[in-house]
């Protein structure tokens, strides 16, 4: 059994080599990625990635990831599969569905966890974007927490997004989740993303 | 929605001020200096950190799934920008 914090590492290692080699970009979001932003970290029971699949069925990576030793938990409306690595724990993998999440993953920064790993990283600003919109209690406690740490936000790209997703009213849910962090006491009014 | 007693008034206020004073001695942590490190602090707080839950369907899977029926919509009412597949 591999060490607890080598779990990730070989989730990760094997995903690379079973999704790069053919062309597939992908880039960690979910928990793992909220903790990059935020101050106070949580744990996960999980390790979620997001695809960006062209000209592929999620049938393929199941099938690539079969090959590698993972086994499969469970299949969602072909956009989501719960994975299971034989030493390096559970993996979620979501495909992306829509031109966002394709430009979320494209705008994901590289991270170099050794010489020999290195994966993507979706950015903060989609990383709160995509939480908005999961929208439950856990999701927007994870918001929260990255408001409170303060990141640098592109903020015009967000409200592009916000408004661009106004049916599920985003800039609402975010500033429901800044409020609850200032009546916390843990943002100042002043800090506010978008005052 | 009924009023609120004063009871119930007052027990928000005392909790309110609770989370007052634990946010202003709260003491934040640096911020991990790698992905080594939070990974590290992770597991340091769960040792079945990443491992699953024993739910086969637990952890996050039902915020993927509240996820993908949200897409779904915005898919469904066709935003201008967003939601093209």
């Amino acid at each position: 059994m591999a060490h607890l914090d080598e779990r990730f590492t070989l989730a990760l290692q094997d995903l690379s080599d079973a999704l790069d080699p053919k062309g597939i970009d992908w880039a960690v979001t979910g928990a793992v990625a909220a903790n990059n932003y935020r101050d106070q970290i949580r744990t996960t029971s999980d390790l979620d990635v997001m695809l960006a699949l062209v000209g592929k069925a999620i049938s393929d990576v199941q099938d690539a990831l079969h090959q590698r030793g993972w086994a499969t938990i469970a299949v969602a409306e072909d956009f989501l599969l719960r994975m299971e690595h034989p030493e390096g724990g559970r993996v979620d993998v979501m495909v992306s569905g829509t031109d966002y999440e394709t430009g979320a993953i494209a705008r994901s920064h590289k991270t170099d966890h050794d010489e020999d790993l290195s994966f993507r990283m979706l950015a903060v600003e989609d990383v709160v974007i995509l939480k908005l919109i999961a929208d439950r209690t856990q999701d927007a406690a994870d918001v929260e927490s990255i408001i409170v740490a303060r990141p640098n936000f592109d903020r015009d790209y967000m409200v592009r997004w916000f408004e661009a997703f106004s049916d599920l009213d985003l800039a609402g849910r975010f500033r429901r989740c800044e409020t609850k962090a200032i009546e916390r006491g843990l943002l100042r009014e002043e800090s506010s993303t978008f005052r | 929605m009924s009023p609120m007693t004063d009871q119930q008034r007052a027990a928000i206020a005392h909790f309110e001020g609770l989370g007052r004073a634990l946010a202003e001695t709260h003491v934040v942590e640096p911020r991990p200096k790698d992905f080594k490190e939070l990974i590290e602090r992770m597991c340091a707080i769960d040792s079945r950190c990443g491992m699953g839950t024993e739910d086969p369907l637990g952890g996050d899977w039902h915020s993927h799934l509240a996820y993908l029926r949200n897409r779904q919509t915005l898919m469904e009412r066709r935003c201008p920008r967003g939601a093209s597949r």
